[in-house]
């Protein structure tokens, strides 16, 4: 076009227009471009909350630098939860900055293999007085998990039956699942609570699992006649206090009107069960308790350490490469019948499967 | 309305979109960081960084699809970039005007003529595209030294935001330090301040982003005409003239910047943007023959001229430690912009723009100074190639950086290799007790280990006067309140060995006392012992991230210290013979 | 004539001249007089500036130091346990500035007795204004998890806000570096001084805790809040620490809330079961005595605490409670 006049003005116009509206198609472009977030491309712990409770680790704040998680945010938010809906940004902690969350009780987690703790809340959007806390720790292999989950087992659980290894409380919700450790914790005594953690905790469970629940054999070690189901414990080092201990379990017996703790751990051969069954009881009594004879045969046959500690009985013995045992018993004699119990039990399977 | 008014609204909006994209550069999920904002928008629609790449790398890295749309619309339209988009345009343009505020209509004018020396910025990018041309030869990428995008993101990044930001910390965590930030304003300046001399200076004679637009335009659609039968040459056209194309003679093409001054001002509508040439004539590019071939000659000459130093060979600068991701050096330098975004995001402040010491190819490409910022490399961030344009930085995932998952067997990225320098660490040299290294080494199992040994205190010979339970007496006096930290030692004659709880300046206390009255004697010698932990370097652990360095107390050169050996991203710099 | 005309120009030339000298030597003067420095550059500013935490007690009184009050509703016991002491007027005089430091370490709610009950902050908060006539109440601790979330969801933000409190957040401008004369630990530490600086009491109310790494969590361990850095690496010698911020920190009353004690899992707990009702409320000028008493509630004996030994040999104060004839009482 070769046009010189005034009427060339409004076309210029139009033109104009167009451009600014290019422009600001543009600029939405990017507003609507920069939602879509995905902090985890940029790594776990490059992030520094931009407020002020962070201000750098040289800063007296002690700033909490909050890292941000893989994949396991993301499981939080496709859950399908009764119209609960998740508060806030989930928060991811590992070994370094796991006091941040659960302080004095972080290194029990850390000494225990954990790898990664992933917490989030929900809020009922019916009634906001109902919130619950996910917490899913990553303990790294299904008997760490297991191992934070039974120390740490309120003894007036109810056993939730629809996992294997779960119970609840008034309030909250306690699993543990392959190398899992869930903790759901309503912040209130309701059953509606209750129910949606079940739900969430399915959900998770179902998600995060290879199909493998982290079955722990030992378990099935202990003799089913007897054994409280669900008070095992599983030590994964320095059990009782002992350094030489590890990977002992260890549960409830009823024996006659009473009870007596019970343990049990499987070594790599009979000749390493000895030496640490023969440690366990130097140990004990360099540290002041001293040996009894025993009065079972069965013990006496299985050349079971009696002893007494400060007023309570301590039996180690050997089946094969088995350490078993009775610990911190009131009396004498339970003690020693518990122990002839598991002895056979243990001699009896010694020989069968690993 | 005015098409010079559009023009306008869209100079301020591109350079306020390029300043926004500058501040949000820095980890976060705030609205203000950098969420998913497209921050290396402008580096990606520069089609130099493109074309350089391609001849560099010979391939053309998806990440810069968008220049091809540039390149396209400046063949149809012309230098649209230059006057509409380019920030550092729109500065140059900014300050070109308040340089001539006060000057009278006829100087504006004279400073506005076309002058032969623009053709200077043709032969700045035929030398920079040679430099990049033959990687057959060898080929280096240094069109980001005065590529005006990557400039100026690196003049705002590492220069104008930290020093604005100093106090306020809008931008950044704590005080942000960039080393040769001095040299880097210098330039800046020195083009930016050179349009009170010339309007759009740098534009005109240096911008070889410009430069390549002007080749481009050779066939543009619509072009910039006068009527020259019924015009007056009155001149008043290029009063305002940016491009120094001369609208009122022959217009230069390859210079117009489609500002459409010259159609504002003319008073008597004689200038148009239309679809035939110019009644009045005009002219290509002015490049002679001679000027393209000299150029391209010595571009292509001067990489290997400079190579031979052997900087990018076995004579590597080793204290260049790259960030993790990088390439090897060689392709490293095909693909570096010297654009700052790495510099800028890095939540650590930890990677710097480097001077001359790794060669001339080097300058201001990113090394890491472990002394500077918070900590070193961090073990569990990827940033900075989730921000490089170009990829000179690959965008590793977490799981490759730390060796983990699929990548297990390939192991992790490491940068260098942590030395401990025997002759300046504490318990090494100078029987100090201090694990501060092996405290916050971040791998697990940690690369730094330590060996233990108990070294005699400097007049730590002393005689036993009288034993009481856990308390020694001495016959000499020692420095009071000195042993009791928990790592000194009383060593008897007889081998014995005590730990020191307290000291005064004549009784050494222990922390318990077992069979002590026998052995120790009154008369006895003993020693003052001091227990070492002395760090050692496992090198097949170390992944040279440098927290090390950062951490050790001897502040200035650091008794420990990251180097580029052993670097996974170069096969001839490996410190093991295998893996 | 011209010669006149001159000199009368050449004088008021000279005039102008001489009153443009003047000024100048004037300014110059001026300035020179401002900048005069008689003493030279010093050798190097003193590297860090400590503070020191001010002794915030009150004298003591024979029989008067320790009230244990039996009841469950909170804001009823604490307001008699202090009231047994000799009432908030013995502590806080009418123009104080009163700063208030809870156990406000977890975002965790109230009802799982992880912080101290917003119920027994109210109730001081308002004996503060209200009895004591205090001119400002500051409720304030620098928490574990994120500051924000632990304000809110433990409910004592709201909670002081509704009593008429100042609720302060900590910032990294409120932390100040201190030493504890004698100490091991905190040498050139960071401490959460902020706040303390303008007040001229203060209060600790902590609740009752088991805790996983020393034992227990009462009104000695409640001021690990005040620390400030990377505080978490105390907790390798937890009971020196504890004893340490004992000496540090010298309260002016200390309420340790027993109403509901966290028996096993703490310091966090989560779960009811975890709890118990033992409903005590302590008022006490003496942190020791306050947690040897809390010891029993928690099942323990002071002796299985071994940061009541460090502090008692300190002379922070004794664990025999008893001798000090603490006050009974309780409420329905």
């Amino acid at each position: 076009m070769l046009l010189f006049s005034r009427r060339t003005r409004r076309f210029e116009s139009v033109i104009g227009t167009l451009i600014l509206f290019l422009l600001i198609a543009t600029a939405v472009g990017i507003y609507i471009l920069q939602r879509d977030v995905d902090m985890a491309r940029f790594g776990v712990s490059s992030l520094v909350a931009g407020d002020s409770s962070a201000a750098g680790e040289t800063s007296p704040g002690g700033g909490s630098l909050e890292p941000r998680g893989p994949s396991h945010e993301s499981l939080f938010f496709g859950l399908s939860t009764d119209n609960f809906s998740p508060v806030g940004t989930a928060e991811t902690y590992n070994a370094d900055n796991l006091y941040e969350k659960i302080d004095g009780k972080a290194p029990m987690y850390v000494e225990s293999g954990f790898n990664l703790l992933t917490t989030q809340r929900f809020v009922s959007e019916d009634n906001t007085e109902l919130c619950l806390e996910i917490y899913l720790y990553d303990m790294g292999n299904p008997r760490n998990a297991f191992s934070v989950f039974s120390r740490q087992k309120r003894a007036d659980g109810t056993d939730w039956p629809e996992l294997l290894y779960a119970y609840q409380t008034s309030n909250a919700l306690y699993v543990s699942y392959g190398k899992y450790y869930i903790e759901a914790i309503g912040f209130a005594e309701s059953q509606k609570l209750i129910d949606v953690m079940k739900k969430i905790a399915q959900q998770l469970t179902a998600q995060l699992g290879t199909g493998d629940e982290g079955k722990i054999a030992e378990l099935g070690f202990f003799p089913p006649q007897g054994t409280i189901a669900g008070s095992w414990k599983l030590y994964l080092n320095s059990a009782f206090g002992f350094e030489g201990l590890s990977d002992i379990f260890s549960a409830r017996f009823q024996i006659g009107e009473g009870m007596v703790t019970v343990f049990l751990g499987r070594q790599g051969n009979a000749a390493e069960a000895r030496t640490i069954a023969e440690s366990y009881r130097d140990f004990l009594t360099s540290n002041g308790a001293t040996i009894l004879s025993a009065e079972s045969e069965a013990l006496k046959s299985a050349d079971a350490s009696v002893l007494d500690f400060y007023g309570s009985t301590e039996i180690i013995f050997t089946a094969g490469r088995f350490v078993g045992g009775v610990h911190e018993a009131d009396e004498k004699q339970s003690a020693e019948k518990a122990a002839e119990v598991l002895l056979a039990r243990l001699n009896k399977i010694g020989g069968l499967g690993d | 309305m005015r098409i010079t008014t559009v023009r306008r609204i869209s100079q301020i909006f591109f350079f306020g979109l390029f300043v926004w994209f500058c501040i949000v550069t820095t980890i976060g999920e705030r609205f203000w960081q950098i969420r998913n904002w497209p921050v290396n928008w402008f580096l990606q629609l520069d089609p130099l960084v493109a074309l350089g790449t391609v001849l560099s790398t010979q391939k053309f890295y998806w990440s810069l699809h968008c220049a091809l749309g540039t390149i396209v619309l400046t063949i149809i339209f012309g230098r649209y970039f230059c006057g509409w988009l380019c920030p550092f345009g729109s500065i140059h343009h900014f300050v070109g005007y308040l340089g001539n505020l006060n000057k009278k209509v006829a100087d504006r004018i004279r400073l506005n003529r076309y002058r032969k020396a623009q053709c200077i910025k043709y032969f700045i990018l035929v030398f920079l595209l040679g430099m990049a041309a033959f990687p057959s030869l060898a080929s280096s990428l240094q069109t980001g030294l005065l590529d005006p995008i990557p400039l100026v993101t690196r003049s705002v990044n590492l220069v104008l935001l930290p020093i604005l930001d100093r106090s306020s910390y809008l931008t950044s965590v704590g005080t942000r330090y960039y080393e040769l930030g001095w040299l880097i304003l210098a330039v800046f300046a020195v083009a930016v301040l050179s349009n009170l001399v010339i309007p759009r200076f740098y534009c005109r004679f240096v911008c070889p982003l410009g430069a390549f637009f002007g080749v481009i335009s050779r066939f543009s659609i619509w072009r910039i005409g006068r009527n020259k039968p019924k015009c007056i040459d009155c001149k008043l056209c290029e009063k305002a003239c940016e491009g120094g194309c001369e609208p009122s003679g022959s217009i230069k093409i390859a210079e117009c910047v489609l500002c459409f001054n010259c159609r504002q001002d003319c008073v008597h509508d004689m200038i148009s943007y239309q679809t035939v040439p110019s009644l009045a004539g005009e002219v290509q590019a002015d490049v002679s023959r001679r000027g393209f071939v000299l150029s391209l000659a010595s571009g292509v000459l001067a990489v290997p001229a400079i190579r031979l130093s052997g900087r990018v060979a076995s004579n590597y600068y080793n204290k260049a430690v790259r960030p993790p991701g990088a390439l090897a050096e060689e392709e490293f330098l095909k693909r570096c912009l010297k654009c700052g975004q790495c510099m800028r995001v890095c939540p650590t402040n930890v990677i710097q723009p480097a001077g001359m010491e790794g060669g001339l190819e080097g300058l201001w490409t990113p090394v890491l100074n472990n002394r500077i910022g918070s900590s070193g490399c961090q073990l569990n961030c990827v940033a900075c190639g989730q921000v490089c344009p170009t990829s000179a930085i690959r965008p590793i995932t977490l799981d490759e950086k730390k060796g983990v998952g699929e990548f297990a067997e390939q192991g992790p990225v490491k940068i260098g290799t942590a030395f401990v320098d025997r002759n300046r660490c504490l318990p090494w040299a100078m029987n100090k007790p201090c694990i501060v290294c092996q405290e916050n080494c971040p791998v697990s199992p940690k690369a730094i280990y330590t060996e233990d040994i108990f070294v005699t205190v400097r007049d730590g010979l002393v005689t036993v006067k009288k034993v009481t339970n856990q308390t020694i007496e001495l016959e000499q006096s020692i420095p009071s309140g000195k042993f009791g930290t928990g790592d000194y030692y009383v060593l008897g004659e007889d081998g014995y060995q005590g730990k020191i709880s307290e000291n005064t300046e004549s009784t050494i206390e222990l922390t318990s006392a077992d069979a002590l009255t026998e052995l120790l004697l009154p008369g006895s010698k003993i020693e003052i012992q001091v227990r070492l932990q002395r760090p050692c370097v496992d090198i097949e652990k170390c992944i040279g991230c440098g927290v090390c360095e950062h951490e050790c107390p001897v502040s200035g050169k650091r008794a420990i210290r990251v180097s580029a050996e052993g670097e996974t991203r170069s096969a001839d710099r490996r410190l093991l013979l295998r893996g | 004539m011209t010669n006149a005309g001159e000199k009368n120009l050449g004088r008021r030339q000279l005039l102008v001249r001489g009153a443009k000298a003047a000024v100048s030597i004037a300014v110059a003067g001026a300035l020179a007089y401002s900048m005069y420095d008689r003493e030279g550059p010093k050798r190097e500013a003193e590297k860090i500036k400590l503070v020191s935490l001010p002794d915030f007690s009150v004298p003591g009184r024979d029989e008067q130091t320790l009230a244990i009050v039996a009841g469950e509703d909170r804001a009823k016991t604490a307001a008699k346990a202090v009231e047994l002491l000799g009432g908030i007027e013995r502590f806080v005089s009418p123009g104080d500035v009163v700063a208030i430091k809870p156990n406000i370490a977890f975002a965790s709610p109230s009802i799982l007795g992880a912080t101290t009950h917003p119920d027994v902050i109210s109730a001081i908060v308002r004996l503060c204004y209200e009895k004591g006539r205090a001119k400002k109440v500051i409720v304030t601790d620098n928490p574990i998890n994120d500051p924000a979330s632990c304000f809110t969801i433990s409910g004592i933000g709201k909670a002081a806000a509704a009593a008429g409190a100042d609720v302060v957040m900590p910032k990294e401008g409120l932390f100040q570096y201190t030493t504890l004369e004698g100490g091991k630990l905190i040498v050139n530490w960071p401490v959460y001084y902020g706040p303390l600086e303008e007040a001229d009491k203060l209060i600790g109310i902590a609740p009752v805790k088991d805790h996983h790494r020393s034992g227990a969590s009462m009104t000695m361990k409640n001021w690990y809040g005040l620390l400030g850095g990377r505080r978490n690496i105390f907790h390798q010698d937890i009971n020196t620490i504890i004893a340490e911020l004992a000496m540090l920190v010298r309260p002016t009353l200390v309420i340790l809330d027993g109403t509901v004690t966290m028996m096993t899992n703490g310091p966090t707990g989560g779960s009811i079961s975890d709890l118990k009702k033992t409903n005590a409320m302590i008022a006490s000028c003496d942190m020791v005595a306050a947690d040897a008493f809390g010891s029993s509630l928690l099942g323990l004996e002071p002796s299985d605490l071994p940061y009541l030994a460090l502090a008692e040999k300190a002379g922070v104060g004794t664990a025999d409670y008893e001798s000090l004839k603490p006050i009974r009482a309780s409420v329905t």
